[in-house]
């Protein structure tokens, strides 16, 4: 039983060993930590201040003091990860670039597919791989970054809901790069691809003046800082109103389209004439 | 992971964690006009006992209160500020700059006032980050000897020579041939 488990993790271990060789991994976590506590440190104060006359009660001070808490944990993680979304529509389509579209190019997938491993495998493997590392290093960098500075500030509903659009919305740049990988075989093409594209749409969903389905489906994590509204300026500080019901349709659409690609991109990648 | 990368994973770490504890910022800066009638409040956070600035710019006595949350929730429901445990405090000051001494990282509410009646007052308040902040070092010179006590302390590496001989020779004995030099 443990020999055959070990056998199937053999070849996460090989994948491991040849794309991320030892310092890169840890490389990158260091990175997203200086990023994320850089984003922490220079944060702005969200300026509560308020006047409160001596020897006098005052509720509706005590409302705005629980209300500007609750922003302030909010902009706390919301600041840190949001500044590690920006890295990761960069990063991902690099990672894929040259981790697997590479491949096509110096020989590495032709070796691959020449060893009785599955391509199912090899494709699965490889996208994993990079799902992981850049999911787990942005919520290692958060994590890292507010337990150091901001221990207080660590409230578990919100970063559930704000960690978990987070995820989906990786898993969705990931898949509809590894699709563009497996179709252009050519790392430069998916490098500036995946880049133009999620950057792209980016700007042009944060320059609209309202919330749409579509940016919900593609930014499932834009949608659920909106619907917490930490209420700073932000590129899309000024969208219209974000429902619950939004975040999760979007989530659950950006899911399934992740699913979608991928099962097309194992198709593709099949048929493929390496 | 092999054993030896963690320790150098450790040691990266470390130095990450020194050089953030490095990193130099202001948490807080206002320009108040204050009155005796009233407290002006502002709710600041605090990883770590803050660097602060308090200037009055006619030379006038102010106050300065800094309260947890609980306390300031006090203090908003009519507790007089007598009665109100301050973490720190500041009275009958005109300047002053120094480490304010909080005692646990947290979010605060500075509250400030004139002390003398019909008087207004304009007050400055600066609040930055004291560096190197002391918590995020020592958390990065834990990780610094964690990876010194593992690199020390590990295992006598054994020669690559003797581990290929042992691997052929486990290698051997599940396939069974055992192979035979010539004479």
């Amino acid at each position: 039983m443990v020999r055959r488990e070990s056998r199937r993790f053999r070849i996460l271990r090989l994948e491991v060993d040849v794309s991320f060789p030892f310092p890169t991994i840890i490389g990158i976590f260091a990175a997203f930590i200086m990023i994320a506590s850089y984003s922490l440190l220079g944060m702005p104060d969200i300026g509560l201040q308020f006047a409160l006359p001596i020897g006098s009660i005052d509720p509706s001070s005590v409302g705005d003091l629980a209300a500007a808490i609750r922003i302030m944990m909010t902009h706390s993680i919301v600041v840190s990860t949001l500044n590690l979304f920006y890295v990761i529509l960069l990063l991902v389509p690099l990672l894929m670039a040259f981790n697997f579209a590479l491949g096509f190019s110096n020989g590495q997938i032709r070796m691959l597919v020449s060893y009785p491993i599955g391509r199912k495998r090899i494709i699965i493997t490889k996208w994993g791989l990079i799902f992981i590392l850049s999911s787990a290093s942005v919520t290692l960098g958060a994590l890292f970054g507010l337990a150091f500075f901001f221990p207080f500030t660590m409230d578990i509903a919100i970063l559930g809901q704000l960690f978990i659009p987070l995820w989906i919305n990786i898993l969705l740049v990931t898949t509809s790069c590894l699709l563009m990988a497996v179709l252009f075989r050519s790392a430069p093409l998916t490098a500036v691809g995946g880049i133009s594209l999620w950057l792209g749409t980016f700007v042009l969903f944060t320059m609209q003046s309202s919330s749409s389905f579509l940016l919900n489906v593609l930014f499932p994590f834009l949608s659920a800082i909106n619907y917490l509204n930490p209420d700073f300026i932000s590129p899309i500080s000024f969208l219209g109103a974000t429902s619950l019901s939004d975040v999760l349709l979007g989530c659950g659409a950006a899911f399934l389209l992740s699913v979608l690609l991928l099962c097309f991109s194992v198709f593709a990648f099949r048929r493929l004439e390496v | 992971m092999r054993l030896g990368h963690l320790w150098k994973s450790l040691f990266v770490l470390g130095i990450t964690v020194i050089v953030i504890s490095f990193i130099p910022s202001s948490i807080f800066q206002a320009t108040d006009d204050l009155s005796s009638d009233y407290y002006r409040g502002h709710l600041i956070q605090c990883p770590e006992d803050p660097f602060l600035v308090v200037t009055e710019t006619d030379g006038k006595s102010i106050a300065l209160y800094v309260l947890t949350i609980v306390e300031s929730a006090r203090l908003m429901n009519g507790t007089p500020i007598e009665d109100v445990s301050t973490v720190f405090s500041l009275v009958n000051v005109s300047e002053w700059s120094g480490i304010a001494h909080l005692g646990a990282p947290g979010l605060y509410v500075v509250f400030v006032t004139a002390v003398n009646q019909s008087e207004t007052s304009y007050c400055s308040i600066y609040v930055f980050r004291s560096v190197p902040q002391f918590r995020v070092l020592i958390a990065g010179m834990a990780f610094l000897v964690l990876a010194f006590a593992g690199y020390l302390f590990k295992s006598p590496r054994i020669p690559r020579l003797v581990m290929r001989h042992r691997e052929g020779m486990m290698e051997r004995k599940e396939t069974g041939c055992e192979t035979t030099a010539p004479s």
